[in-house]
C-alpha cells in the first residue's frame, strides 16, 4: 500500500519547511539590516561584532548543551584550537587563513572525539568538571610550550591580517552566526535532533529504541567543537592577538558560553543568540562605564544574573518569550468569547 | 515461512557473586508466537529479561535473535537486530509529543524524517492513540504511556517485543484494551514475549508458557497444562497449601 | 637532598589542598553539589582575617578560631539559604549558581581591595623550623597539622554524634533518610555551614604564607575538586590522603619534569582517576554516584 509521503497539515507536528526556514531567513534578513543601521556608528559596530561572535559560539555550545544535555565547561579548549590553528601558521610561516580555520576544525573534531569516550561515561556534573579540567590542562600546556610561544602568546603581524575595517567584520561574523543557527536549525528538525533529545531526557529509554547515546553524545560533540573552533580563529584574526590566558580562560569563556545559551533559552535555536545579544554588549558597555573606578562591576552583575538565571529563569528570553505569547493568545481567545 | 526461531536464548546464566539469580535457562520464540514467562516473585524473571534484552551481562551462555548471535551487544545493538522491550516503569521523552515519541523509535527503519513521522502516525493508529498524537507525551495516562511504549518499540525494527509486566496497574478494562492490541499486534506480525503476574493474561494471550522459580526453568507448555502442573502449583502457593 | 625537600614541600602544599578539600568533600557527599565557589570562601577567610588583624590587631590564628569560623558559618548558611536549597535536584544549574557565586565575590572583593594584594601579619610568618635536616615552613606546617586534627575530629563527628550520623544517613539514601525523621533540609543547612565554616578557617590559616587576592580561590578550588575525586567522595580520610598525595605528586612532578607543567600533570591524573575509578582510592560506591 503506497500513500502519498506529504502528511496533512493536522498530523504533523513540525513546522512545515518553509515556516521554519523562511522564518529563519527572513529573521536573520531583518537583524542583518538593523545591525548596519546601527553599526553607522563605530562603538555599536564593535559591540554588535562581539555579539555575533559570541552569539555562534553560544549556539554552537548549545548544540552538545541544551540539545544533547551534556554540559561542557570546557569549550575555551576548541576556541583556543581555532585560533592557534590561525594565528601560529600565519604568524611564523604566512599560511592562509582559510587552510588555518579547517586546521583547527580538524583538529577540535579529533579532540572531541577522543576525549568522548571517556568522558561521556561520566554522569552530568563529573562530565562537566572533567570538561573543565581538560580545559585547565589546555591552559597549561599552552602557557608551557614554547612552539606556542608560552605566556607570550602569538601577535599576529597586522599586515597578514585579512580583515581590519570593523564593518567587514560585522559582515563575516554576521555569515558566521548564520552558518551556526543554520545548522542548529537543520540538526534540530533532523534525525539527530529526535536523537539528542531522546538522549538528554532519558538515555535508556533512547537505547531500548535502538540508539546508541555515546555515538550521539560524540557527534553532538563534534560539530559543536568545530563550529567552536571556527570561532575561534575569528575571533584571533579580530583581535591580531592570542593571549592564552584570555583564549582559554575558564571563568571568561567556558563559563560564560554556557551562561549566554541558558539566558537566552538552552535548547532553542534562537535562545542563545538573544543571551549573547543582551550580555555580551551588556557587559563591554558597563565594563566601559566603570573601568577603574568600580572595576569588576561588570563581572559582578554578570555573576548576579547567573545565579538569578539558574534560580528563577531556567527558561532564558526565548521561554520567557514563548510564555509571553501563549498567555496573549488566551487572553484573545478569552476576549473573543 | 521461516522455521529458525526468532529468538534462541541457550543455557543462560547469571551469577552475583555466589547467588545464581538465574541457572541455566533456554527458550526459544518463534515467528509469530507470543510466550509468557511467569513464576513466583523473586523467581529471577526480571533478571532473565534483563539478560536477553541486553541491560544485564550474562555469565554464562548465549542469546541469538534472528539467528544472531547478540550475547555480547548491549541493549541498542539488539533493539537494532529486532528485539523491543518496554519498561516496568514506564518512561516515555517528557520534552517531545505523542508523535514524537514515536517518531523517535520510527526513525531506526525510515531515516527521513517525514517518512518516519508518516510511520510514526501509521503506528500510532494501530496502538489507537490517533486522537493523543499531538500532546505532550508527560500529560498521558499510564494505561496510553503503555500504549506509547509499545508504539515506539514497534515503529522501528522490532519484531519481537519484550513486555515487561504490561498489565501491572491497568484496571480490568484497560487491561483487556491492552490484550487486544496485542492480539492485533502480532495478528500484523509482531512476536512477544511476555512477563505476567496476572494469569488470566497470561492464559489469554499466551500460545507457551514458561515457568520460573529459583532462576530455574520448572515448567514448561501451553498455558492450561503449565497452570494444571503440581510443580507450578507448589512454587506459586507455597508446599503446605498444595497439600491440602 | 634535594628530593626530601621536594617531598617534605609537597607534603605541606598538600596539607593545604586537603584542608581546602575537606569542606568541599563535605558538601559534594552530603548535598550532592558540585561548589565550584569553595574556594571564594577561602579567599573571604583571607581577606577578613586580613581587615581583623590590620584593624584590630587579631593575630590570624586567634581569629581563625574565634571568628572566622562562625562567620564562615553563618555565610555559608545564608549561601545555602538563598541560592543552594532551592537547587539541590538540578545538578547543572547548580554549577552556574555557583559560577555565579565565584563572579560575585571575586568582583566584590576586587572593587574593595582595589586589586592589592593584602598581606596579613604573623608573628609565625616566614619562620622555620628543622626538621630531619630539613626547613620546613612553620605556618605551612600549622595548616597540615590542623588538617590532619580537623579530619580526625570531623570523622569522629561523623562517626559517633547524632547529627554526624544523621548526615551520613542522607549521604547514602536521602529519601529514606526523610522517611526515618531526618529533617535533611536542615542537615544540608547543617553540612554546608560547617563546610563553609572550614573554608574560610583554611583561608584565616593561609595568611602567614599567602598574600590575599581576589583571585586565590579559584587556583585553590581546581585541586580541592581533584583531592576529592581521588581521594574518595564521602571519604574524609580519603580527603586527607588525596590532598597530601596530589601535593606531593605536585612536588615531584614539577621536580622530575618541569616545575611550570605541575598543573598540567596532576590535572591529567585527576582525569586519569575520574575516568577509571571514578569512585575515588577510598570512596566507597555510593548511590547516585559519579558514574552514568
Amino acid at each position: 500500500m503506497t500513500l502519498d509521503i506529504e502528511t496533512t497539515p493536522q498530523k504533523t507536528t513540525l513546522k512545515s519547511p518553509l515556516k521554519s526556514w523562511g522564518g529563519f531567513v527572513i529573521g536573520m534578513l531583518i537583524l542583518g539590516i538593523v545591525a548596519r543601521l546601527i553599526s553607522a556608528d563605530g562603538y555599536y559596530n564593535s559591540l554588535i561584532n562581539s555579539g555575533f561572535l559570541f552569539g555562534g559560539l553560544a549556539i554552537a555550545w548549545n548544540i552538545l548543551g541544551g540539545y544533547c544535555g551534556q554540559f561542557s565547561f570546557g569549550h575555551a579548549v576548541f576556541v583556543g584550537i581555532g585560533a592557534y590553528s590561525v594565528a601560529l601558521p600565519k604568524t611564523e610561516h604566512d599560511v592562509g587563513t582559510i587552510p588555518g580555520i579547517i586546521l583547527g576544525v580538524m583538529i577540535s573534531i579529533a579532540v572531541a572525539i577522543a576525549i568522548s569516550w571517556p568522558l561521556f561515561r561520566l554522569r552530568g556534573s563529573f562530565f562537566a568538571i572533567g570538561t573543565l579540567a581538560f580545559s585547565e590542562v589546555a591552559l597549561s600546556l599552552a602557557l608551557y610550550f614554547s612552539w606556542t610561544n608560552g605566556a607570550l602568546g602569538v601577535q599576529i603581524p597586522f599586515d597578514r591580517l585579512p580583515i581590519v575595517d570593523q564593518k567587514v567584520w560585522l559582515l563575516v561574523f554576521f555569515a558566521y552566526l548564520v552558518f551556526c543557527m543554520g545548522t542548529s536549525l537543520f540538526l534540530i528538525r533532523g534525525r539527530l535532533g529526535y536523537y539528542m533529545i531522546a538522549v538528554r531526557d532519558d538515555e535508556a529509554t533512547a537505547a531500548a529504541s535502538g540508539i546508541n547515546p555515546l555515538t550521539i553524545k560524540t557527534i553532538a560533540f563534534a560539530i559543536s567543537a568545530a563550529l567552536t573552533s571556527i570561532g575561534g580563529s575569528l575571533f584571533v584574526l579580530y583581535l591580531g592577538y592570542l593571549d592564552p590566558r584570555a583564549f582559554l580562560s575558564t571563568l571568561e569563556i567556558s563559563a560564560f558560553i554556557p551562561l549566554l545559551a541558558l539566558i537566552g533559552g538552552l535548547g532553542t535555536v534562537v535562545g542563545p543568540l538573544l543571551g549573547a545579544l543582551f550580555l555580551e554588549p551588556g557587559q563591554t558597555y558597563l565594563r566601559g562605564q566603570f573601568a577603574g573606578s568600580l572595576a569588576g562591576i561588570s563581572q559582578g552583575t554578570v555573576g548576579i544574573i547567573l545565579i538569578l538565571a539558574a534560580l528563577y529563569f531556567r527558561q532564558g528570553f526565548w521561554g520567557a518569550l514563548k510564555q509571553f505569547g501563549k498567555w496573549v493568545q488566551r487572553i484573545a481567545k478569552g476576549a473573543k468569547k | 515461512m521461516s522455521t529458525s526461531p526468532l529468538l534462541e536464548v541457550s543455557n543462560v546464566t547469571k551469577q552475583f557473586g555466589g547467588l545464581a539469580a538465574v541457572g541455566g535457562v533456554s527458550l526459544k520464540v518463534r515467528q509469530g508466537e507470543i510466550m509468557g514467562i511467569i513464576g513466583p516473585n523473586g523467581a529471577g524473571k526480571t533478571t532473565l529479561f534483563n539478560l536477553i534484552s541486553g541491560h544485564l551481562d550474562v555469565t554464562a551462555g548465549s542469546v541469538s535473535v534472528n539467528g544472531k548471535d547478540v550475547t555480547n551487544a548491549g541493549p541498542a545493538s539488539r533493539a537494532n537486530n529486532g528485539l523491543g522491550r518496554t519498561f516496568q516503569i514506564v518512561r516515555p521523552i517528557p520534552s517531545l509529543t505523542v508523535l514524537e515519541n514515536v517518531m523517535v523509535g520510527a526513525f531506526a527503519s525510515h531515516r527521513d524524517r517525514r517518512r518516519a513521522e508518516k510511520h510514526a502516525w501509521e503506528t500510532l493508529e494501530r496502538v489507537e492513540l490517533t486522537h493523543r498524537a499531538l500532546v505532550s507525551a508527560k500529560s498521558l495516562t499510564l494505561a496510553d504511556r503503555k500504549r506509547l511504549e509499545v508504539a515506539r518499540a514497534v515503529a522501528g525494527k522490532t519484531e519481537l517485543l519484550m513486555l515487561d509486566e504490561v498489565m501491572a496497574g491497568l484496571n480490568p478494562t484497560e487491561a483487556d484494551r491492552a490484550i487486544e492490541m496485542i492480539k492485533r499486534l502480532r495478528n500484523e506480525g509482531l512476536s512477544v514475549l511476555f512477563i505476567e503476574h496476572n494469569l488470566k493474561v497470561v492464559r489469554a494471550l499466551a500460545d507457551h508458557v514458561l515457568v520460573i522459580d529459583y532462576g530455574l526453568p520448572i515448567a514448561e507448555g501451553t498455558p492450561t497444562e503449565v497452570l494444571a502442573n503440581q510443580k507450578v502449583i507448589e512454587a506459586y502457593l507455597g508446599a503446605k497449601k498444595a497439600e491440602k | 637532598m634535594d628530593l626530601a625537600i621536594v617531598l617534605s614541600s609537597g607534603l605541606l602544599i598538600g596539607g593545604i589542598y586537603a584542608f581546602v578539600a575537606i569542606g568541599l568533600n563535605l558538601i559534594f557527599g552530603v548535598i550532592r553539589v558540585a561548589n565550584f565557589a569553595q574556594g571564594e570562601f577561602v579567599m573571604l577567610g583571607m581577606f577578613v582575617t586580613y581587615l581583623l588583624q590590620t584593624n584590630f590587631q587579631l593575630d590570624p590564628y586567634i581569629s581563625a578560631w574565634l571568628i572566622i569560623a562562625p562567620l564562615g558559618f553563618i555565610l555559608g548558611a545564608i549561601v545555602y539559604i538563598l541560592v543552594i536549597r532551592r537547587l539541590l535536584d538540578d545538578h547543572y544549574m547548580q554549577m552556574f549558581a555557583t559560577f555565579g557565586l565565584i563572579f560575585v565575590f571575586q568582583n566584590l572583593v576586587l572593587s574593595l581591595s582595589r586589586g592589592e594584594a593584602k598581606q596579613t601579619k604573623s608573628v609565625v610568618a616566614g619562620k622555620t623550623i628543622n626538621a630531619f635536616g630539613l626547613d620546613v615552613s612553620i605556618p605551612r606546617l600549622i595548616v597540615l597539622l590542623v588538617a590532619i586534627v580537623v579530619a580526625y575530629l570531623l570523622a569522629q563527628f561523623l562517626k559517633r554524634t547524632i547529627v554526624g550520623t544523621a548526615m551520613r544517613a542522607v549521604a547514602q539514601d536521602q529519601k529514606t533518610s526523610t522517611l526515618m525523621g531526618i529533617n535533611a533540609n536542615h542537615i544540608y543547612l547543617l553540612t554546608f555551614g560547617i563546610s563553609i565554616a572550614l573554608a574560610a578557617m583554611a583561608g584565616a590559616l593561609l595568611t602567614p604564607s599567602y598574600a590575599a587576592t581576589s583571585e586565590i580561590g579559584f587556583g585553590f578550588v581546581l585541586p580541592a575538586f581533584a583531592v576529592v575525586v581521588l581521594g574518595g567522595l564521602g571519604s574524609v580520610k580519603g580527603s586527607l590522603i588525596g590532598g597530601i598525595l596530589i601535593g606531593v605528586v605536585e612536588g615531584l612532578a614539577g621536580y622530575l619534569i618541569d616545575p611550570q607543567i605541575k598543573q598540567a600533570l596532576w590535572f591529567t591524573l585527576f582525569l586519569i582517576v575520574l575516568v577509571i575509578r571514578p569512585n575515588g582510592l577510598f570512596g566507597k560506591s555510593v548511590k547516585g554516584g559519579m558514574l552514568a
